[in-house]
């Protein structure tokens, strides 16, 4: 330009206010603001000054919040026609059971689901629900109900839903997808230390001489913390990474060990074995704070270095210079991910971990402290809230009769005494034709269970179910009732991050439509079956569950504010702690739980040669109901492609972007290759995002006995090129 | 020393473009994997430095200098030399900044090997037009034979360090890369300096159109250099030695690397070199180009692997240079100086200048003169002097200006020829002695094109870190170039304006210089024809 | 670390050794003009919008420079103002007629500078009178729209990348007056190792990096 006029500039927002809120997509819980118009319209996404982001976003944060807009959102209840029974799935891609390039993909299709249902009345529509819950009950019994409630929702949307389960149905069949996550990681914290959440922040890795992350790939799943781990890294950390799969942080670590799939516990019990061998363990912290070392002792003394090489494959001077690195470290802070969790002795995993950690005297302390990265982003705070078919609020066992009277006494009902089921055992138990009737509450599990051929047969076999959601789910077509529910940036409600901080959103559009708060759904079902539930605003809400659960003490909406809280909180003038456990554990004296290397289910044979492990990608959220949905999330990565080392991939003849068949005992999956070292020969890997190449129609739904959770990392598959296919 | 190279990724680089003709895309992949950099940082590196090509070009690459004398004396031969190989794609013409061959302006480089331009008949069989082949005895160098070499170290390192300090004191020696910092203090602050690494490096990189003296000393006289650099490391504890030098000085390369390895066969550098126990060599860093490098913290920068784009000061080298390390920085012709005046004493090097100036001055002469050249003279000695030691104006043209100091020195009128060529006296004439590089323009010349073809060289040669020298000396040369090529303007008020804007805004002396012999000249030559379309006039025809 | 104590627009000022005039004024709730500086990076001085004056030869920008002892700086006068002027009238001169930035995320720091300096007309040529080639825009990115014209090199993308994110994809590429930005061996930016987390356009002070997504689908 030759001249500035200023009075042509900035008129294009005028109208734009920010409104501070939070990011709907990961357990990291980045503070952000949006920039909306009077219409509602996001413009735009500005990161803020959160405790866990200091103003960085991801992919996902800046550029993903389009979904909540998208045309397809769900604006009046359904309800199934007639003519759609027998229930079944309804589009093309559910009823087959397998995918692949001519098949149907991307996000259901409408067209296809849609004439099955017609639109009806709120007021049909819940009478509807309260008719078939209350059928299911009297035909067989409060346990024939079962419950999903989502770690999308707020704190106080997943107090409301088990509630909901417990009170007005009367089952403890109650869960989430915390269970496919990091429920074998919570049952090892709570063994071991007895508390489930993390013991210290993401940010105090600044303080840490030495982290490992282990089993888990933070760049894409958790990428904003990730950028905390590279920042210390630069200033000095060393990160020691060890996968199966060679995670992006990989370049920023000191040491990357690329084990065996399966052999964690084999590896870490070795690394110990060298830990305790060479005199490296805090004896003083040891004698002091923990009990069981001399079973731990007795146990890795079978792991010395040479059989952890030849179990793990990690070459035995490799794993005693991890050992010495971080049994030489004035301070580590271990982080693990779905690579420990993910499996049927993902307990096991876990537990190796912690007693690394106790063996160590690595809790406590600034720079150290234990991590399981949460996914979701109110993962934590809905198990907080009893999101979970074994505990009341704040993780108090509904099998203590104590406890259970006063949570009769606070809900003023009678409440059952028996623990429920967890999600894959409802599969399970749906199948053997216990459970009759579901309530989804923002979970999609025939794309997140296992085998999702069984979860087909076990979703057409009930008698009622009711899926609640933003848009038509894969569930959702086998529903009797979808109610449109609300989104994340429509709602007020508190969220609880990885960190253990209690952050609050503010609602900056409303739902379209006839689209309902998820609460006031819940509120007004109670409601229609006999229950006062009478919440002014979800600040009521909250207030109970923190009567309930004493771990949110001193917490509330109006001190959690813009900026938010870490829980426990000693005074309500307190910002919480950031770091637990320095003197005590809330059992005492920390636990050793010695493991010994377990058996995975599924494994290669002749037929079945490679192991598939499954997982995430940066640019989408687990079934891609939302980020599918954003524009600038599906531009960006659009299909679905799986990992093989280059040197299979030249023994089967397959090319890079090349089609190839995986079969498992299961199922099988047609799928473009992606060629990359990432993987070890032998293995690969696939996102679980892509219903077109849906990864659970591969996996094995067998359980870890602890946790209950699925085997999702090990499953035993056939590859074949499809030379035909263009 | 040779591992501390291999260590470097401009080194790594450097013999990539040497191997494989260029420093692909798929070169780069594979170092960035190699080092574990990311890639980023390399394309940083290669799209910096201009001996890095992305791809290999012709199989014969002629490169022609566009500055100052090379320019004013080549324009007719480059153009006639184009036109005859327009058609030949065996060979690819690059016009570049100076080659510091301005003594046989207009100069280039045929595969990076120097000389005269050729003519189109000649450049099939190119050869180095060499005046220099022969090894001279310089007037500085005080050794009789090669056997005497070093001989003045071993000496005075038998001395304390402030002796040779105070020695180099009483000469009054000072900078002579432009600065002319009085080197005994520089010497002194390093000294006083904590810390580590501590080096000391020659500045070699010498790149102003019409500078070409300390080629002239490397080539002559190096092992003068090497015992210069030998007896600063002892001065301020240095382990390790560097001279940077600029990658077209092929010869002056060769006969370094020469005198080091001689040096190192001797016992000179090496083990206890500067005493028992303290191992002191000098290592010969081939700059990948680009006039920046020869600001001292853009020659750190190198050296430390990144872009070469001066650094902020403070701090100063002198206390936090290479590596964070006290780092002493001299030019050429100073440590070449310390080792002639500690072999033949200040009060010798004092009575050497004319009346109270003291010592011996490298002056690089171009341009108009008869016989461009190299000259060792006495401080005091005239410009007219000076342009008569040259056998006079050339193409019986008398004197128009003269740049006494290097492009970014005012030009002065034929009437100032009196003065002595002094750091004072050349200041308060209103220019400078700067590199001792003396531009000679006849009458019959385009000042104003000579003017302007020094804004241009310091905005071609700029790094772009900074928003006045990057933006504001490419607005200037366009704004000047429009009004003389295109439609007269009066602008030399708003030159003017953004001349000061640079002088005292930007981070090193390439920007703040960058306009400066144009504004200035344009003050000082009010009734020079060539310049009246930058006041709006149109210039008169001849 | 000691406390040095100086004086800035006549006021006497004590901070810790090491602060920069830019942070010792901020405190005292002096407020510098800057570009290439955002409290979360690294200061580079590169756009010299902050430079003050402290009795030296050249002006030193405020960002970079730290406090010395006894020190008096000057933040604003006269000449200050004037060179902060033709500082920000070069980099306009360069700039597309509308700012990408103004209609998008509404915080164009350079427009914003050239309103609070009342810069209107000016002599230097710009881009479409000049005789260096266009600097280019590139699209390739779904999210992140890139425009060379309107980069000031000011750095802050580079240092988020690399410095905040660790991301380690943006450089300077070339040199002089013809640097611009680039992704890993300057390809396009889709086909680089950018993770499109966005932190470059958060910290872009101008219409050269925001973002190519305008609002959700509707």
């Amino acid at each position: 330009m030759k001249s500035f006029n200023p009075s042509e500039s900035a008129a294009a927002l005028a109208g734009i206010t920010e409104v501070p809120t939070l990011c709907p997509y990961c357990g990291v819980g980045c503070a952000l603001s949006y920039g909306v118009d009077a219409d509602g319209t996001i413009h735009y996404a500005r990161g803020r000054d959160g405790a866990s982001n200091a103003e960085r976003l991801c992919v996902k944060g800046r550029y993903g919040f389009d979904y909540a807009a998208h045309p397809q959102r769900l604006t009046k209840p359904l309800i199934r026609r007639e003519s759609a029974y027998p229930r079944g799935p309804l589009s093309q891609f559910s009823q087959i059971d397998s995918s692949g390039p001519r098949k149907a993909g991307g996000i259901v299709d409408y067209t296809e689901v849609m004439p099955h249902f017609r639109e009806a009345s709120w007021e049909e529509a819940l009478e509807r629900i309260a008719e078939g819950f209350t059928r299911v009950r009297t035909n067989g019994g409060p346990h024939a109900m079962a419950g999903f409630g989502s770690a999308k929702g707020s704190n106080e949307e997943a107090y409301l839903f088990q509630k909901f389960m417990r009170t007005v149905i009367g089952t403890n069949n109650v869960d989430h997808c915390t269970r496919l996550c990091h429920a074998s990681s919570v049952y090892a914290l709570i063994e071991g230390i007895g508390s489930g959440a993390v013991t210290n922040v993401v940010r105090d890795i600044e303080n840490a001489e030495v982290a490992i992350l282990a089993g888990c790939n933070p760049t894409a799943n958790h990428p904003v913390a990730a950028s905390f781990m590279k920042q210390a890294a630069a200033a000095g950390t060393d990160l020691l990474a060890v996968n199966v799969r060679r995670p992006g942080i990989a370049d920023y670590c000191s040491q990357y060990c690329q084990i065996k799939p399966g052999s964690d516990v084999a590896f870490y019990n070795a690394v110990m074995h060298v830990i305790i061998a060479e005199d490296l363990h805090d004896k003083a912290f040891i004698e002091t704070r923990t009990e069981g070392f001399a079973e731990l002792k007795a146990m890795v003394e079978e792991y010395p270095p040479a059989v952890g090489e030849r179990l793990s494959g990690v070459p035995a001077e490799e794993i005693i210079a991890f050992a010495r690195q971080l049994g030489q470290a004035r301070s580590a802070m271990i982080f693990w991910g779905m690579g420990i969790s993910q499996h049927v002795f993902g307990t096991d995993n876990a537990r190796c971990l912690i007693a690394l950690a106790l063996l160590t005297g690595n809790i406590g302390r600034p720079g150290t402290g234990l991590h399981p990265l949460r996914g979701q982003n109110n993962v934590q705070g809905a198990s907080d809230a009893g999101l979970i078919p074994m505990y009341y609020p704040g993780y108090q066992s509904v099998a203590d009769a104590e406890v259970r009277k006063r949570f009769e006494s606070l809900w003023g009902v009678d409440l059952p005494d028996t623990p429920g089921l967890t999600t894959a055992e409802i599969t399970h138990a749906a199948l053997e034709g216990d459970i009759r009737g579901l309530y989804c509450m923002g979970e999609n599990p025939f794309l997140s269970d296992p085998d999702i051929n069984r979860v087909r047969e076990a979703l057409a076999s009930l008698d009622f179910l009711v899926v609640q959601d933003l848009f038509i789910t894969e569930t959702a077509e086998f529903a009797d009732v979808i109610l449109p529910a609300s989104a994340f940036m429509e709602k007020c409600g508190t969220f609880t991050n990885t960190d253990r901080r209690v952050q609050k959103s503010q609602p900056v559009r409303q739902p379209p439509g006839e689209a309902r708060q998820d609460w006031h759904i819940l509120r007004d079902l109670a409601q229609r079956m006999g229950h006062d539930w009478n919440y002014p605003d979800e600040s009521a809400v909250f207030d109970e569950f923190v009567k309930a659960a004493p771990l949110y003490a001193n917490l509330s909406h109006t001190n959690i504010g813009e900026t938010g809280r870490w829980y426990p909180c000693p005074h309500p003038d307190s910002q919480g702690e950031r770091l637990l456990f320095a003197d005590t554990f809330p059992i005492g004296r920390g636990r050793f739980v010695p493991a010994q290397l377990g058996t995975a289910p599924d494994l290669p044979d002749n037929d079945y040669p490679f192991i598939l492990n499954t997982g995430r990608q940066l640019e989408h959220w687990h079934t891609g109901v939302m980020t599918r949905r954003s524009r600038a999330l599906d531009a960006i990565a659009p299909k679905a492609r799986v990992e093989l080392h280059p040197d299979d991939a030249r023994k089967l003849g397959v090319a890079n972007e090349e089609w190839v068949e995986l079969a498992s005992r299961r199922g099988s999956v047609q799928v473009q290759a992606l060629l990359t070292r990432d993987v070890a020969p032998g293995t690969l890997f696939l996102p679980m995002h892509f219903r077109e190449a849906a990864a659970n129609l591969l996996t094995s739904p067998a359980l870890d006995p602890f946790g209950k959770i699925p085997e999702f990392k090990i499953c035993a598959v056939a590859v074949n090129a499809l030379s035909e296919v263009s | 020393m040779e591992n501390k190279a291999e260590h470097r990724l401009l080194n790594a680089l450097e013999h990539i473009q040497q191997t494989q003709g260029a420093v692909s895309d798929e070169a780069l992949k594979a170092l960035a994997a190699e080092w574990g950099q990311p890639l980023y940082r390399l394309e940083g590196l290669r799209s910096f430095y201009p001996v890095f090509r992305e791809t290999p070009g012709a199989p014969n690459r002629l490169q022609i200098c566009r500055d100052g004398p090379c320019r004013l004396k080549g324009e007719a031969a480059v153009k006639a030399l184009k036109d005859a190989l327009g058609d030949r794609d065996d060979i690819e013409i690059e016009m570049v900044s100076c080659l510091g061959l301005c003594d046989c302006a207009p100069a280039a480089a045929l595969n990076d090997s120097p000389g005269p331009l050729p003519d189109h008949a000649d450049i099939d069989a190119w050869d180095i037009k060499d005046r220099h082949s022969i090894s001279e005895h310089l007037p500085t160098d005080p050794y009789p034979d090669t056997a005497a070499h070093y001989s003045t170290a071993a000496q005075w390192l038998k001395r304390p360090a402030e002796e040779i300090i105070a020695e180099i004191d009483a000469a009054g020696l000072q900078g002579l890369g432009g600065a002319a910092f009085p080197t005994a203090r520089k010497w002194q602050f390093t000294r006083a300096a904590q810390g580590e690494p501590r080096t000391v490096i020659c500045n070699a990189d010498e790149s102003e159109p019409g500078t070409f003296k300390d080629r002239h000393l490397l080539e002559h006289a190096p092992h003068l250099v090497i015992e210069g650099i030998l007896i600063g490391a002892a001065v301020i504890g240095a382990r390790q030695g560097i001279i940077y030098l600029r990658h077209e000085y092929q010869r002056a390369r060769a006969a370094i690397t020469k005198a080091l390895n001689k040096a190192r066969a001797d016992g000179v550098l090496g083990s206890d070199a500067i005493g028992p126990g303290h191992d002191f060599d000098i290592e010969l860093f081939i700059s990948p180009g680009g006039y920046i490098l020869g600001e001292e913290t853009a020659l750190l920068e190198a050296l430390e692997d990144r872009r070469g784009e001066p650094r902020h000061k403070p701090p100063f080298p002198t206390t936090a240079g290479l590596h964070g390390g006290p780092t002493l920085i001299n030019n050429v012709e100073t440590l070449a100086a310390v080792s002639t005046i500690l072999a033949r004493g200040a009060s010798w090097w004092r009575e050497q200048g004319i009346g109270e100036h003291a010592g011996l001055k490298y002056v690089s002469v171009s341009g108009d003169v008869k016989n461009p050249q190299v000259l060792c003279l006495p401080w005091g000695t005239t410009v007219a002097e000076a342009i008569e030691h040259c056998g006079g104006m050339a193409d019986n043209r008398d004197l128009l200006a003269f740049s006494p100091g290097g492009a970014s020195t005012p030009f002065l009128p034929a009437s100032a020829a009196q003065t002595p060529m002094t750091f004072d006296d050349l200041r308060q004439a209103g220019s400078g002695l700067g590199t001792g590089a003396l531009f000679v323009v006849g009458t019959g010349r385009n000042l104003a094109e000579v003017l302007l073809g020094q804004a241009r060289f310091f905005r071609n040669e700029s790094c772009g870190k900074c928003v006045p020298c990057r933006v504001g000396s490419n607005k200037g040369v366009e704004l000047a170039d429009a009004a003389l090529n295109h439609q007269p303007n009066a602008i030399d008020a708003e030159l003017a304006e953004l001349h000061q804007t640079l002088m005292r805004t930007s981070i090193c002396g390439l920007g703040q210089v960058a306009l400066l012999p144009l504004v200035d000249g344009l003050k000082r030559f009010p009734d020079e024809p060539s310049l009246q379309p930058l006041r709006g006039q149109t210039p008169e025809a001849d | 670390m000691s406390d040095v104590s100086l004086t800035i627009d006549g006021v006497e000022v004590t901070v810790p050794e090491g602060t920069t005039i830019w942070e010792a004024a901020a405190r005292y709730g002096i407020e510098i003009p800057v570009l290439c500086h955002d409290p979360r990076l690294e200061p580079v001085g590169v756009c010299r919008i902050c430079a003050v004056d402290v009795g030296e030869r050249t002006l030193p920008a405020a960002c970079v420079r730290h406090v010395e002892a006894g020190m008096n700086v000057i933040t604003a006068n006269t000449e200050i103002t004037a060179h902060r002027r033709i500082l920000t009238e070069l980099m306009l001169s360069d700039q597309p007629e509308q700012s990408r930035r103004e209609a998008t995320t509404g915080d164009d720091s350079l427009y914003a500078l050239a309103r609070e300096l009342k810069v209107s007309d000016f002599p230097w040529p710009d881009a479409k009178s000049s005789s260096n080639p266009p600097r280019g825009q590139d699209d390739s990115s779904p999210v992140i729209a890139v425009d060379h014209q309107a980069c000031i090199l000011c750095d802050r993308c580079v240092r988020a990348c690399d410095d905040i994110q660790h991301n380690d994809v943006i450089t300077r590429t070339g040199k002089g007056h013809s640097v611009r930005i680039g992704f890993d061996l300057d390809v396009p930016m889709a086909e680089s190792s950018c993770v499109s987390c966005g932190e470059c356009v958060a910290v872009c002070p101008t219409g050269a990096l925001t973002h190519q997504f305008l609002g959700e689908t509707s």
